[in-house]
């Protein structure tokens, strides 16, 4: 009783949030954080459309235009989109595919706190001087290089998108394994619902779309604070950031669409009491859109000058992909055919996107068509295309997913009456908002001020954008009302089948009251929980907190912080340093927390796990880690050869590498790489002394490589080739450099298998993590078996 | 769980001497002329040294068609956005401000 | 003949927005009568064959045949006009068309250079002088605009011709109009590439005038220039 009490509540509501790692705390956690990057990217846009609601209006002009049109993209792309798909995903899959929590729950609430971080850094470029960035959220060069947009406003968006794609990578990997290796037994592909085929195929997409997100932002922070001139040189340095850019930024369309989608057949599956129409050639056809979009990129390059041919090969693809997206829609318009609809607020959300979705959906076909793409590129017809489909179809549909799944969420009902009233007034004013802009097909985009006869569209759309904006303070009030005071929700309020709605509202934390499992006639049964499989356990860890934490200290002392060191014309400072050390820290305490065993999680009896079957969580989620990170290398290897392509002959500042250097270093490496797989091998044969002996020589030789290449750098950079010395030195620094600090990730991962070993932790028949950290080691030698010929040879 | 993968002695020595052999190939190709068109010979080189370290270090050779399936998907996507970038440049004309 | 490319575009889009309208019309009217149609009497009223809760049903259903041919007409139709645009795309696409001996064998054509940077348009003409933010054209003319940037990367449209060319640094990209015969301004020429804060002012008049007075202006900007 008393005050001590009350602190003490609140200090335990503290700690468990903070060092939470289960999927259903940290599916709340991106929802509330998602909404409200949500609301301020719509005050953003709001503002935007006050100024355009006449022309010569001066509310907002100039460059703080431009900042507030590129900060309403990002914030409503990055930080909005995806992250509330995910948190609904980090909620729903689990209990859709009848799992305990995702495979790897710490590396769960790691991409929540990086995620959390990069939105507070983005938030805090507003207040660098000069402003943040200023360029379109497409962020294209050279208008993003430091001389043409000095400050260091887009400095910090660089690395909150930076920081924001490597929480989306680990993301990536958990679903990923999730979602093949963590389903019920009988609960095969067949019988997966909407939402979670279309989470597998969003994070498909994500594998192999954000290394070249990652590839490019690197360079553009290099080319700004390092000297470097990726993006600046003559004939390409644009093109190279526009493939690099839109080879992400095609997939990352389909990326924000298809849990939009998956949720919306969810709900009218479920409120027109029917299975999808043709289910099975759906699921097909997304898949095959989801291989697709990765060749339909160029179709947002279609005026910058590129070979007809690739032109129209791409427009062809464009055309193809469109199929099975119209076949989607026909799909779900066909699932009402012969139902029984039941029209709630999430249904009604739902049919108004698809009839979003025929508007954004058409329009976007004519931007297929090259001579039209013409006409329309960088105009108000682009951007009354996609927004039918962000807001009509994307939002609607997360707004779909909101109140379909808050009663099993919060265990309350929201008010029917005002999620009505939501729709009604979001559905009408969306078309005023945004049906005018396909009149508006010759206004350029991204202006402050226009001609007189697109006025009254503008006055129009604006008008709808107010209303818009204004409704979504109903569900606001709806949704924090209804927590506190709404009527209990039952454990199925909508009567639908799948397997979130068989437990309670909210579910327990362990989510079913026994193991779930499909019979082979399709019956849900819950085997009693009894001796043989573990009872739940939940692991509270900081560790991920204080990586996010680090890293934000290191974004907040690119702006403050008394200087330490410069490198070139980055200012190192203390609080950045800070921010290392805490990262350090945090790793270090997981390592050990793994040593100890504290996290261990027994693998479940029986699961469906086609196709990975015979392959384990950790090793599945390394091999998924281990492709993105080689698409990475090879989007970084593709720059060089794009660069040398087009010069044919290095420019002044090259020099021939010594050779005998890195046939030294090769040798090195790849011997350290063999004693690795010799200890293997005597591990094996249940030789533990000789295990210990391979790994403590192959990091033995690893730190020899490092310190080899240290050796080799200092005595180029003396010899003035340094990172400004041109195309060549810039690419081998950052590709060698990239390399040397994964071997420095691999020596420290092996000693940790070393330390591991010294223990007695390995035997012949239990040794977690060597196969995997050989995977790593297999990737390192991979990547130097291109990269040595590359700068010693050629 | 940690897979049961074939760790033969032979087959990483062999591999090995592929790489450590490869290597000065290269070099002794490359540095001399023998090979005309050098970024070709290195790719085929590199290329099969690689797919050796993918198969047999990594024993892709006994992981389900899924696990050898993402690599090549990886090599797909990077042959066809590398296609598409470096034709777009040889493509278009240049101009230097003046 | 040359055709004018404004022409070229508004045909290609009436047949897309006929397209888009006809398809799109019939997609909106099955929903919305299967949307009413279908309702349900009350939230009880659940059909015999309905997903219960507790079983997990199989996606392996039966397709309708007619169902699987009305999923893919869409996509045909939307394949089969994109490969139509191709034909519009090729005769937009000859450029440089001074070389290849002018549109149809037409011969003359007036070549432009246009220079894009922050934030204004800089017009080069064959005859050695330079226009800033007006361009001045004969009627009746095929014109080629070869457009360059001197920093970022900007992008030259003139809306009533329908035309649109990146402006990109270290590269020259093409593009053609054909000039209608009746003299007049025919709006202006804006930027369509973000490219710093002055984006939103980059504005050229266009004005076309006869083949006559296009001379005397000529003459007039070389003489005085």
């Amino acid at each position: 009783m008393g005050e001590s009490s009350y602190i003490g509540q609140f200090r335990s509501f503290v700690w468990r949030w903070l060092t939470t790692t289960n999927h259903k705390d940290i599916g709340i956690l991106y929802i509330l954080t998602s909404i409200y990057f949500f609301l301020a990217a719509g005050v953003l846009g709001t503002l935007v459309r006050f100024q355009l609601a006449r022309p010569g209006n001066t509310i907002l002009t100039g460059n703080e235009y431009n900042e507030v049109v590129t900060m309403h993209g990002l914030f409503m792309l990055l930080w909005f989109a995806s992250p509330l798909a995910f948190g609904l995903a980090n909620y729903i899959v689990p209990l859709q595919i009848g799992a305990r929590d995702l495979a790897f729950p710490r590396l769960n609430a790691l991409s929540y706190w990086l995620y959390l971080v990069s939105g507070l850094i983005a938030l805090i470029s507003f207040f660098a001087p000069g402003g943040t960035a200023s360029v379109g959220w497409t962020l294209y060069a050279p208008l993003t290089s430091d001389i043409y947009a000095p400050g260091k406003g887009l400095d910090l968006v660089g690395l909150a998108i930076i920081l924001f794609s490597i929480s989306v990578t680990l993301g990536t990997i958990n679903f990923l394994v999730t979602i093949v290796k963590m389903r019920a037994p009988g609960m095969t592909w067949a019988r997966l619902p909407m939402f979670s085929w279309t989470i597998v195929f969003t994070v498909l997409l994500m594998l192999w779309a954000f290394p070249t997100l990652i590839v490019a932002t690197f360079f553009l922070f290099m080319d700004r604070n390092l000297g470097t001139r990726f993006f600046e040189s003559p004939i390409g340095g644009s093109y190279l950031w526009a493939h690099l850019f839109w080879f992400f930024g095609h997939p990352e369309v389909y990326i924000l669409l298809f849990p939009a989608l998956g949720i919306i057949a969810d709900v009218i599956s479920t409120f027109s009491r029917r299975q999808l129409f043709a289910k099975n050639i759906i699921v097909l056809g997304l898949s095959l859109g989801t291989a697709l979009s990765f060749v339909v990129w160029v179709h947002h390059m279609f005026i910058t000058g590129i070979a007809l041919e690739i032109r129209k090969i791409q427009s062809f693809t464009t055309a193809i992909i469109s199929v099975p997206f119209e076949m989607t829609v026909i799909a779900m318009i066909l699932t009402l055919w012969r139902g029984r609809i039941w029209y709630t607020t999430p249904m009604l959300f739902a049919i108004g996107s698809i009839f979003n979705f025929i508007i954004g959906g058409a329009t976007g076909v004519f931007l297929s068509s090259v001579p039209l793409d013409i006409a329309f590129r960088g105009t108000y017809w682009v951007v009354g295309h996609f927004h039918y489909i962000v807001a009509g179809v994307i939002t609607f549909g997360l707004m779909a997913g909101l109140y379909y799944w808050f009663p099993k969420i919060t265990g309350r009902m929201y008010n029917e009456t005002l999620g009505k009233i939501h729709f009604a007034i979001a559905f009408a004013s969306i078309h005023a908002l945004y049906l005018p802009m396909f009149f508006l097909m010759d206004m350029p985009r991204r202006i402050y001020d226009y001609a007189p006869e697109w006025a009254t569209y503008n006055l129009i759309a604006t008008v709808g954008a107010i209303i818009f904006g204004l409704s979504f303070l109903i569900p606001l009030v709806n949704f924090t009302y209804s927590l506190w005071r709404g009527p209990r929700a039952p454990d199925n309020p909508w009567g639908a089948y799948t397997m979130e709605w068989l437990t309670t509202s909210p579910p327990p934390r362990h989510n079913f009251e026994g193991e779930p499992m499909i019979t082979g006639d399709g019956r849900v049964v819950f085997l009693a929980a009894n001796g043989g499989y573990h009872h739940h356990v939940e692991h509270h860890t900081l560790a991920p907190f204080g990586i996010g934490l680090g890293a934000l200290l290191f974004g907040l002392g690119l702006l403050y912080g008394p200087k330490l060191f410069t490198i070139v014309n980055l200012d190192v400072t203390l609080i950045s340093i800070a921010g290392i050390l805490v990262i350090a820290a945090s790793l270090l305490k997981w390592a050990w927390d793994d040593v100890h065993d504290r996290f261990a999680i027994p693998e479940p009896r029986a699961a469906e796990d086609w196709p990975l079957t015979g392959v384990d969580k950790v090793r599945s989620g390394v091999w998924v880690f281990l492709v993105g990170d080689l698409f990475l290398f090879g989007a970084l290897i593709g720059t060089w050869l794009f660069i040398r392509t087009r010069s044919l002959v290095w420019e002044p500042g090259y020099m021939s590498h010594d050779l005998a250097i890195g046939l030294v270093n090769t040798f090195i490496l790849f011997t350290a790489t063999y004693f690795y797989l010799l200890g293997y091998i005597f591990l094996k044969r249940g030789n533990t002394a000789a295990f210990t002996a391979g790994m403590s020589l192959a990091t033995a030789l690893a730190i020899a490589f490092l310190l080899v290449k240290v050796f080799e750098w200092s005595h180029l950079i003396e010899a003035g080739y340094t990172l400004g010395s041109g195309l060549q030195a810039q690419l081998y620094y950052t590709l060698t450099g990239l390399h040397g600090a994964h071997v420095l990730f691999g020596a420290l991962a092996t000693m940790y298998l070393v330390a591991k070993a010294l223990k007695g932790k390995y035997t012949r028949d239990s040794h977690k993590g060597v196969v995997e950290i050989g995977l790593y080691w297999g990737m390192v030698e991979m990547i130097w078996v291109f990269l040595f010929p590359m700068f010693y040879l050629l | 769980m940690t897979g049961d993968f074939r760790a033969s002695l032979a087959v990483y020595t062999f591999v090995w001497l592929v790489l450590v052999g490869g290597a000065v190939l290269e070099a002794v190709f490359i540095l001399n002329g023998i090979a005309r068109w050098p970024e070709l010979f290195v790719l085929g080189v590199s290329g099969f040294q690689a797919s050796l370290i993918l198969l047999f270090y990594m024993h892709l050779r006994d992981e389900p068609l899924s696990v050898k399936a993402m690599p090549v998907v990886t090599l797909l996507l990077l042959v066809a956005l590398l296609a598409s970038a470096i034709t777009s440049v040889l493509a278009c004309t240049p101009y230097v401000a003046g | 003949m040359v055709e004018a490319t404004n022409e070229i575009f508004w045909r290609l889009f009436m047949l897309y927005l006929g397209g888009a309208l006809l398809l799109g019309g019939i997609a909106s009217a099955i929903l919305a009568y299967l949307a009413v149609r279908y309702r349900a009497a009350s939230p009880q009223d659940i059909p015999p064959d309905a997903p219960r809760p507790g079983f997990m049903p199989s996606a392996f259903i039966r397709t309708p045949s007619w169902s699987k041919l009305l999923l893919v007409s869409t996509g045909v139709i939307v394949t089969a006009l994109t490969l139509y645009s191709f034909i519009p795309l090729d005769y937009l696409s000859q450029t440089p068309i001074v070389q290849a001996g002018g549109l149809d064998g037409g011969g003359d054509a007036l070549v432009v250079w246009v220079e894009a940077r922050q934030f204004a348009w800089i017009f080069k003409y064959p005859q050695g002088f330079t226009s800033v933010n007006r361009l001045v054209l004969p009627a009746d003319t095929v014109v080629e605009f070869k457009v360059v940037s001197v920093d970022v990367w900007h992008a030259f449209g003139i809306p009533y011709f329908k035309v649109k060319v990146d402006a990109i640094p270290g590269v020259v990209n093409s593009v053609w109009i054909k000039t209608p015969s009746n003299p007049g301004n025919y709006g202006y020429v804006w930027c369509y590439e973000l490219c710093g804060s002055g984006h939103t002012i980059m504005k050229a008049s266009v004005e076309v005038v006869s083949k006559a007075d296009f001379e005397k202006w000529v003459a007039s900007m070389s003489g005085g220039g």
